[in-house]
C-alpha cells in the first residue's frame, strides 16, 4: 500500500471521527445560539442517550443488559430487563428520552437562572454533567459494552482506499443532519425565530417570540443531537459510562470554529479537527524526542489545545464576527421571562434569619469551643482509632481541602474560573516524583518542589486568562485539563519517574496524615493572613471591576498572574502530598472529570471563603467515606449528591454552604462574596431606591444655606 | 466668584499636545491641545460626540491607539499602561460609576491606597502571607488614610455598606473618595453630576472646590450641567468634532459666538442660574 493510500485511509477515519465531533458541536452551538448557555453537560446527555439505545436495541449482546433504578444511599431498587427492540424503536426511545431530558433541564434548571451571570451557567451545567454521569452510571451499570455497527458490515474499496460502511454512514448522517438544521434555520418560521432571539432577545420579545419556547426547543433538539452523536461513536466500537466525557472538549472545539453561531462552521470545524488530529497521530515524525512526545494520544491532544487557545487568543474575524463582545465577559443575558435573582433571594433569607445571626455572632465562646472540638477531632481521632484506612480517609480529606483552597484563591477571590485544579495537583505530584527520583531532594524539599514546579504551568495558563474571561477562559482551562490528562501525564519520560518513596513517613498513614494536616493548616493560615491585605484587595478589585481597578493603579497582568501562581502553588503542594499518599502516581488520579468535581465541591462548600475550602474535605471525603459501608447504596450516590447540591447552590445560594455559615457567625468580610453572586462582572448600577438619603444629599443639607461661606 | 489663582509656574504641569484618534474612518480626536496649570479647575464642554470622554479615555489609557503627547510633570502618559498612570499622579472617574460591587465602601477606598505603597506584587504577597512587620505596618497606614478620606467626604455612615447597595449619588461620592485616596495631582472627572439628583448636584460644586483647595489637586471636568461647570471652573475648553473650538474664562466662553452656535444654543438663560 502506497503512502498516499495510507494517508487517504487515515483521512477517512479522521473524517468519520470528526463527523461525530461535528454532530456534538452542532448540539452545543444550537443550545448556545438559542439560550446563551455553554452546555458542559452535553457529553453526559449523549452518554445517556447512547446507553439507552444500546440497552434497548436487539442488535447488541450485552454483558449487563439490565437497568437499575435505585434509591440513593440505600439498596432499595428495581432492576428490570429492557425488552429487545428493533433498531428504529430503540433509537426512538433514546431520542424521546433525551429530548424530554433536554426540556426538563431547560424548565427546571436553566429557566430559574435566566438572568444569572455566565459563571453560574458554566458551573450549573458542569454540575449537571456530574449529576447525569453519576445517574447514568447507576442506571446502566459501569461495564464497558461492545456495540456492533449500526450500518451494514463491509468495506467499499475505492482506488485502494477502504471506506467502511460505518465511516461512510457516520459522515453521511452528520452531513444530512447538518444540512437539515441549516435549512431549518433558513427557511422555517421557528428557525428564523431562534435566529432572531439569538441576535437580540429584546427585539424578538417585541416581535412576540417566546424566549422560553425557543430555549426549550434548543435544549430538546440539542440533546437529541447529542444522542445521535453518542450512538454513532458507539457504533462498531463500544460504550462506557465515562467514555464520552472527553468528547466535550472536541465538541466545544468544533463549536468554537463555528463561532458558536454557525452550524455549517461547526460541521467544518468538527471534520477539520478529526482530520488534523488523525493525520498528526499517523504522521511519520522523526524518531526520537518528537515522536516520543507526540506518541499516541499526545499529538492530537497538543493540536487540540493549540487550536482552542490559538483561536480564542487571536479571534479571527471570520469566526468571531457573530459573537458580541460582551459575551465572554460573563455579563448576564436578560431573558424575557423574569428569573429569580439568587443574590436577592439570599439577602431576603438573611433578613429573615437576622435574629439568629445576631445571636450566633455573640456566641463567641461557643465558636471557640466548636473550633477546639474540630481541631481535637482532627488530632485525636487517628490516635484513638488506629486504622490506616481511616487515617488515609482523613489524609485524603485534608489534601482535597488544600486543592479546594487553590480554587478559592483563583476563582472565589480573583474571579478567574479554572476547570483544571486536579491537573495542577497532578503536575505537583509528578513534579515531586521528579524532584525525589532525579534530584534526590529530602522530603520537605520534595513537597515544596511539587508546589514550585507547578508555578510555571499555572503562569502559562494565566497568559490566556489575561485576555479571556468567563466562558472562553473556562474553555481554555477545560482544554488544559484534557491536555494534562492526555499529554502531560502520559509522557514516557514523566511516567518513568512516577514513584515516590515515602518510607520516611512509615507504611501506615498516620505520620503522613499529621504532616499533611500541618502543611494544610500553614497554607490556610497564610491565606487567612493574606485575606485582609492590599494584595488580596487587588484580587477582589480585578474580580469585581477590572477597568476601575486599573484606573486605581492595580496592575491587572501582574496580579492575575500572581493569583494563578499562588493557586497553582497551593494545588501543587496538595498534589505532592497526594503523590506521597498514592506512591505510584499515574494520570488516572488527575482526570479532567476529577477537576470538575473539585470545582463543584468548592462551589457547594463556598468558593469565596476559606472556611468553604476547609469543609470540602470533610463534606465530600471524610463524612461519606467514614459513614458509608460497602453494602449501603449505590456507588454513584456521592457524585449524584455533589451535582445535585451544586445545582441547588447555584440557583438558591451562590455563596455556598460555607459562605452562609460564615455569614451567620460574623460580620461581613470582603473575601466572602463570590464572584458569581454579583449580577454583572463589570460592576453594576445601584438600585436608586436602595438608600434614599445619599451622602451627597446629606452634604446638600450642610451646604444648603450659606454656599461656600462655611470655610 | 472664585479668587484668581496664582499661576506660579510658567510651564503648565499638564499638557495635551496634538492628540489624535480615529475609529475607522471617523476621526474622533483631531489634534486636541490642552494646557492646565497646577491648582486650576478646568472645564471641558461640548456637544455629544465631540470626543470629550474619548479624550479622557486616551489620557487615562483606555484608548491605546491614541497618538500625540500627554505630558504630566514632563512624563508622556501615552507611553505608559493604564494602570501605571495613577502611579504618575493621574486619577479619573467614569461617566457611569463602576465600583467593586462586592466590596464595602471602606474596602473600595482601601484598594486605591495600594498605590501609596511600594508596587512589588510578589514581595508584598509573601510579606502578607507571613504577616511580617512591614505588611502589618502598611495595612495600618492604609487604614489611617482611609479613615481620613472617609471623614473628609462624609462617608462614615456608608463605609460598611457594599458598593452594590449604594444609591447612585453616594456611589459617586465613594468613587471620588477612591480617586482622592490615590492622592492624584490631576483628577479627570467625567460628568460628576450625571445620574444624580438636582439637590445633590448643588452640593457637588463645593465638594469639588474643597478637593482643589485642601488636597491641592488640579481638576479637569466634563460637565453638561452649565450652572455647575460655569460656577466652579477657572477656565473652560469647548470641544467640537474632536478639536478645541474655544478656550477662556467661563464669561468669555458663554459669550463666544462659535460656542453658542455649536453647543450652548441661544435659549439657555445662564445668568439666571449662575450667581
Amino acid at each position: 500500500m502506497g503512502d498516499l493510500q495510507f494517508y487517504l485511509n487515515v483521512a477517512v477515519t479522521g473524517l468519520s471521527i470528526g463527523a461525530v465531533y461535528a454532530l456534538f458541536g452542532q448540539g452545543i452551538t444550537l443550545i448556545y445560539k438559542g439560550t446563551r448557555v455553554p452546555n458542559f453537560a452535553h457529553a453526559a446527555i449523549g452518554t445517556i442517550g447512547a446507553y439507552t439505545f444500546v440497552k434497548f436495541w436487539d442488535g447488541t449482546e450485552l454483558q449487563d443488559p439490565g437497568l437499575r433504578f435505585q434509591v440513593p444511599f440505600t439498596s432499595i431498587g428495581w432492576s428490570p430487563d429492557p425488552p429487545a427492540l428493533p433498531f428504529v424503536a430503540a433509537l426512538l426511545i433514546a431520542l424521546v428520552l433525551t429530548g424530554l431530558l433536554g426540556l426538563a433541564i431547560e424548565r427546571l434548571i436553566m429557566r430559574p437562572l435566566a438572568n444569572a451571570p455566565m459563571l453560574n451557567l458554566i458551573i450549573v451545567t458542569i454540575a449537571l454533567f456530574t449529576l447525569l454521569t453519576g445517574m447514568g452510571g447507576d442506571l446502566f451499570g459501569q461495564r464497558t459494552e461492545a456495540v456492533p455497527t449500526i450500518f451494514p458490515q463491509g468495506v467499499l474499496v475505492v482506488g485502494g482506499v477502504n471506506l467502511t460502511y460505518n465511516a461512510l454512514g457516520t459522515i453521511g448522517v452528520t452531513v444530512v443532519l447538518a444540512a437539515g438544521l441549516a435549512a431549518f434555520f433558513r427557511f422555517t418560521d421557528l428557525g428564523i425565530a431562534i435566529r432572531a432571539t439569538a441576535d437580540s432577545r429584546e427585539v424578538s420579545r417585541l416581535l412576540g417570540i417566546s424566549a422560553d419556547q425557543v430555549a426549550g426547543f434548543a435544549w430538546a433538539v440539542g440533546s437529541m443531537l447529542a444522542t445521535v452523536a453518542g450512538v454513532l461513536i458507539a457504533s462498531g466500537a463500544g460504550i462506557s459510562p465515562s467514555g464520552l466525557a472527553n468528547l466535550i472538549v472536541f465538541g466545544f472545539a468544533a463549536s468554537l470554529i463555528g463561532g458558536f453561531t454557525s452550524l455549517i462552521g461547526t460541521l467544518a470545524g468538527g471534520l477539520l479537527i478529526g482530520l488534523s488530529t488523525n493525520l498528526v497521530a499517523a504522521a511519520p515524525w522523526p524518531r526520537g524526542i518528537v515522536s516520543d512526545v507526540l506518541a499516541g494520544k499526545a499529538g492530537p491532544t497538543l493540536i487540540t489545545l493549540l487550536l482552542v487557545v490559538g483561536l480564542l487568543m487571536t479571534r479571527p474575524k471570520f469566526i468571531f464576527a457573530g459573537i458580541r463582545l460582551d459575551e465572554d465577559t460573563g455579563v448576564s443575558f436578560a431573558r424575557a421571562a423574569g428569573g429569580v435573582n439568587a443574590e436577592d433571594e439570599l439577602r431576603r433569607n438573611l433578613d429573615r434569619t437576622g435574629h439568629l445571626q445576631l445571636l450566633l455572632r455573640d456566641w463567641r465562646i461557643g465558636r471557640w469551643l466548636l473550633g477546639a472540638l474540630l481541631a481535637g477531632f482532627a488530632v485525636a481521632y487517628p490516635l484513638f482509632f488506629t486504622s490506616s484506612f481511616r487515617d488515609g480517609v482523613l489524609l485524603n480529606g485534608v489534601i482535597l481541602s488544600t486543592i479546594a483552597l487553590s480554587v478559592v484563591v483563583l476563582t472565589g477571590w480573583t474571579g478567574q474560573i479554572s476547570l483544571a485544579p486536579m491537573t495542577f495537583a497532578g503536575i505537583g505530584a509528578f513534579g515531586a516524583a521528579i524532584a525525589q527520583t532525579s534530584w534526590n531532594l529530602p522530603i520537605p524539599l520534595v513537597i515544596l518542589a511539587g508546589g514550585l514546579l507547578t508555578i510555571p504551568f499555572s503562569l502559562l495558563l494565566g497568559i490566556p486568562a489575561l485576555r479571556l474571561r468567563g466562558f472562553f477562559l473556562a474553555l481554555v482551562t477545560l482544554t488544559f485539563a484534557y491536555f494534562g490528562e492526555n499529554f502531560l501525564f502520559i509522557q514516557p519520560e514523566v511516567l518513568a519517574r512516577s514513584n515516590l518513596d515515602r518510607e520516611w513517613f512509615g507504611l501506615q498513614n498516620e505520620a503522613m496524615y499529621f504532616t499533611a494536616l500541618g502543611i494544610a493548616v500553614l497554607l490556610f493560615l497564610a491565606m487567612r493572613n493574606l485575606r485582609d491585605t492590599r494584595v488580596a484587595r487587588a484580587f477582589y478589585a480585578l474580580r469585581d471591576a477590572e477597568t476601575t481597578a486599573q484606573a486605581m493603579g492595580i496592575d491587572p497582568v501582574g496580579y492575575k498572574l500572581l493569583a494563578f501562581s499562588l493557586s497553582g502553588f497551593i494545588a501543587g503542594i496538595g498534589g505532592s502530598l497526594l503523590g506521597f499518599f498514592l506512591r505510584d502516581i499515574d494520570g488516572q488520579s488527575f482526570l479532567l472529570f476529577f477537576s470538575l468535581g473539585v470545582v463543584l465541591q468548592a462551589v457547594v462548600a463556598g468558593v469565596g471563603v476559606l472556611f468553604g475550602a476547609a469543609i470540602v474535605g470533610v463534606m465530600f471525603e471524610i463524612i461519606p467515606q467514614l459513614t458509608a459501608t460497602p453494602t449501603t447504596g449505590v456507588n454513584q450516590a456521592p457524585t449524584i449528591l455533589a451535582g445535585f447540591l451544586a445545582i441547588i447552590t447555584i440557583i438558591q445560594n451562590p455563596n455556598g454552604i460555607g459562605g452562609s455559615l460564615v455569614r451567620f457567625v460574623r460580620p461581613f468580610d470582603p473575601s466572602e462574596r463570590v464572584a458569581w453572586a454579583s449580577a454583572d462582572d463589570d460592576g453594576q448600577l445601584a438600585d436608586l431606591s436602595a438608600d434614599p438619603t445619599s451622602a451627597l444629599e446629606a452634604r446638600a443639607e450642610d451646604v444648603r444655606e450659606p454656599v461656600g461661606a462655611t470655610r | 466668584m472664585t479668587a484668581p489663582l496664582p499661576h506660579a509656574e510658567a510651564e503648565p504641569f499638564f499638557q495635551v499636545i496634538d492628540v489624535r484618534l480615529a475609529f475607522g474612518a471617523l476621526q474622533v480626536l483631531d489634534g486636541v491641545d490642552l494646557e492646565v496649570h497646577r491648582g486650576e479647575i478646568v472645564g471641558l464642554i461640548g456637544p455629544n460626540g465631540a470626543g470629550k470622554t474619548t479624550l479622557f479615555d486616551a489620557i487615562s489609557g483606555y484608548r491605546e491607539q491614541a497618538t500625540g503627547k500627554v505630558l504630566l510633570n514632563g512624563v508622556d502618559l501615552l507611553e505608559r499602561k493604564a494602570w501605571e498612570r495613577p502611579w504618575l499622579g493621574l486619577g479619573r472617574t467614569f461617566q457611569q460609576v463602576t465600583l467593586y460591587p462586592n466590596l464595602t465602601v471602606y474596602d473600595c477606598i482601601r484598594v486605591s491606597l495600594h498605590r501609596r505603597m511600594p508596587n512589588q506584587p510578589v514581595r508584598s504577597l509573601l510579606r502578607a502571607c507571613l504577616r511580617t512587620a512591614t505588611s502589618v505596618d502598611e495595612e495600618e497606614r492604609i487604614r489611617a488614610k482611609t479613615d481620613e478620606v472617609v471623614d473628609r467626604l462624609g462617608l462614615a455612615d456608608y463605609a460598611g455598606k457594599l458598593a452594590a447597595d449604594l444609591s447612585y449619588g453616594t456611589l459617586r461620592m465613594a468613587e471620588l473618595a477612591c480617586v482622592l485616596a490615590l492622592e492624584p495631582e490631576l483628577v479627570l472627572l467625567d460628568e460628576p453630576s450625571s445620574g444624580i439628583a438636582q439637590r445633590e448636584t448643588e452640593a457637588l460644586g463645593p465638594v469639588l472646590r474643597d478637593v482643589r483647595d485642601e488636597l491641592g489637586a488640579t481638576l479637569v471636568l466634563i460637565e453638561h450641567d452649565m450652572p455647575l461647570i460655569m460656577g466652579i471652573s477657572d477656565r473652560i475648553y469647548a470641544l467640537a468634532n474632536g478639536t478645541i473650538l474655544a478656550e477662556g474664562t467661563p464669561e468669555e466662553i458663554q459669550s463666544d459666538p462659535e460656542v453658542i452656535e455649536s453647543y450652548l444654543g441661544g435659549s439657555i438663560d445662564l445668568d439666571a442660574e449662575v450667581r
